[in-house]
């Protein structure tokens, strides 16, 4: 009996030890499923996010290299992130981490590249609204240099602007709108010297009290003419035309070309200016007494020339050393279309011709500014 | 029982000492990858040779990854082969780097500098030529010549600044607008320098 209770007792005992086992394997069940169970999540995708960043490093490296440098030095720690996350145990896993480096190198190359774009994309707009008018400027300055009384300071202002003009377009050909920009306000200053200087020339031109006085000049020599049945001989320089008069009738009109500063009033020798005033003929000459094929020379400097170089050199704007000038002639070898004789008159040979056959010694001769405005 | 827990005990201070002991990051090549790269940077590589940067930089990138991921594992399966041959390839692209931005800035100075002295022997060239004509009287008589020389007169003392200008771009480093402003300059006294030429021919001048 006490044999068959202790039998008993060894088979509960072993009951209990089964049981116990079961209930902790089914616990070490449960455990591993729960850990499986919360595995964490997948290491997030960076491919993408790594070659838009190599991309805006690209765009943006030209630019603002600094910007560049640093969405690089965030790649860097973005891929330390990514490393970590990809090999940390379960237990440390934080996929936020990655993501949060890599949306930090996103942020940063989104803003760095829109800078970037925006900076260009304005240096492109302030390309686009100053080129046209700059091109335009110049070209109107190229049209201006060859006026009469332009100088080489004007001269090198046009070189200066033909160059940062070109200088500009080769700019912009790859891009650079910034500098290219610079180049065309440059381009633009350099073609206002020549505006500038164009505009001095010719506002004596629209002066009243000049015009009134080249009016009167002109009109008093047309009237001698018609008085006295005689030919005069009226030059308007800024028109470039020589017209001859005989008994106040027009009765012929050439195209004439005038000193390489013509349109400015002579002063002195050398300064390549036409006299402006009343004259008459002194002498008519023909080849071998001109080289240019005929001329007729003229009395500059009459009494007023000579009252103005006095004055001038008083005044200190015309040199001590300086001479008044002479030797001003209407002659022959023109035809350049453009001002080039040292203050002289130039008609083409024919036209030289044909007005050489109506006039003489003692001829007037009036060169004004301009008498038809 | 006691003899258990001595054995036990010994064995912990043998791994604890097995893992500090061994497997430690290759600081001292670490440390040249990374003096590597920033040579290559001040060698101004991201400017001129881009390309061989970005190598680099992807190559260091992929050292410090390996690195972390050994960081990440428990210190006695921790293993820098890998790593130090990551370490080797990364200095050797920073070192590329570094010698393509040294050539390639030496290529765009070289090309900046043989642009501009390309515009200062068309100046020259040109300087000559006026000189000879001015000295020449049957040219300065010509009516047709005259008033040119005034103009020329007056472009060249304009390019004699512009060259300076260049100068001034090569010394600040910016050897393609530097490159680019010779090329434009020479483009615009050849036609001048060939007219000078032509003057020089026709009136048979010294």
């Amino acid at each position: 009996m006490q044999v068959s209770h202790s039998h008993r007792s060894d088979q509960e005992a072993a009951a209990g030890n089964r049981r116990r086992f079961s209930v902790r394997s089914i616990g070490a069940i449960v455990l591993v499923a729960g850990l499986a169970g919360c595995a964490r999540q997948a290491t997030p995708e960076v491919e993408g996010a790594r070659r838009a960043a190599y991309r805006a490093v690209a765009i943006v490296r030209p630019a603002a290299p600094a910007q560049a440098r640093l969405i690089e030095r965030l790649v860097a720690i973005a891929e330390i992130a990514t490393a970590a996350e990809a090999n940390a145990p379960w237990w440390e896993g934080s996929v936020g981490r990655t993501e949060a480096a890599w949306l930090r190198v996103m942020r940063t190359a989104n803003l760095a590249v829109g800078a970037v774009r925006a900076a260009d994309r304005s240096a492109r707009a302030r390309y686009a609204g100053l080129q046209p008018n700059a091109r335009h400027e110049v070209t109107r300055a190229l049209a201006e240099i060859n006026e009469a009384g332009m100088q080489s300071r004007e001269a090198a202002a046009m070189q200066r602007a033909l160059v940062s003009i070109s200088l500009a377009e080769k700019l912009a050909a790859v891009g650079r709108y910034q500098e290219a920009a610079d180049d065309l306000a440059s381009a633009h200053a350099s073609a206002a010297v020549v505006h500038r200087k164009w505009i001095a020339l010719h506002a004596r031109f629209s002066d009243p009290a000049n015009l009134r006085l080249w009016r009167a000049w002109a009109v008093q020599t047309i009237e001698d003419s018609r008085r006295t049945g005689g030919t005069a001989i009226l030059i308007d320089k800024l028109r470039r035309r020589l017209t001859l008069y005989r008994a106040g009738r027009v009765i012929a009109s050439y195209p004439a070309e005038l000193g390489a500063n013509g349109l400015v009033r002579k002063e002195h020798s050398g300064d390549r200016a036409t006299p402006e005033g009343r004259y008459h003929i002194v002498r008519a000459k023909r080849t071998p007494e001109t080289k240019y094929n005929k001329a007729l020379l003229i009395n500059y400097p009459n009494d007023e020339d000579r009252m103005r170089f006095a004055l001038g050199r008083r005044r200190g704007t015309i040199s001590h050393r300086a001479g008044i000038g002479n030797l001003i002639e209407i002659h022959g070898d023109g035809g350049e279309g453009q001002d080039w004789t040292d203050g002289c008159v130039a008609l083409t040979n024919e036209d030289m011709n044909r007005l050489f056959a109506h006039v003489g010694v003692g001829v007037p001769v009036t060169i004004v500014g301009t008498y038809d405005r | 029982m006691r003899k258990n827990q001595v054995f036990v005990g010994v064995l912990l201070l043998v791994v604890a000492v097995m893992a500090v002991g061994c497997a430690k990051p290759p600081q001292q090549e670490i440390d040249g990858a990374k003096a590597a790269l920033t040579a290559a940077e001040q060698s101004e590589a991201p400017k001129y040779a881009a390309d061989a940067w970005d190598k680099a930089q992807q190559a260091m990138n992929a050292v410090n990854a390996e690195l972390e991921a050994q960081q990440a594992k428990f210190a006695l399966f921790r293993s820098y082969t890998k790593a130090k041959q990551l370490i080797a390839d990364a200095t050797n692209a920073a070192n590329a780097a570094k010698d393509a931005g040294i050539a390639g800035k030496e290529k765009a100075k070289n090309d900046a500098k043989a642009a501009i002295d390309a515009a200062k022997a068309s100046l020259d060239s040109a300087n000559t030529l006026f000189a000879d004509i001015e000295k020449c009287g049957r040219a300065k008589r010509a009516k047709e010549v005259r008033k040119d020389l005034e103009t020329v007169k007056g472009n060249l003392e304009s390019y004699k600044a512009t060259v300076a200008d260049l100068d001034s771009k090569f010394a600040k480093e910016d050897f393609f607008g530097a490159k680019a402003a010779a090329e434009t300059l020479k483009g615009q006294i050849d036609p001048i320098a060939s007219d000078l030429t032509g003057i020089k021919t026709k009136f048979k001048c010294k």
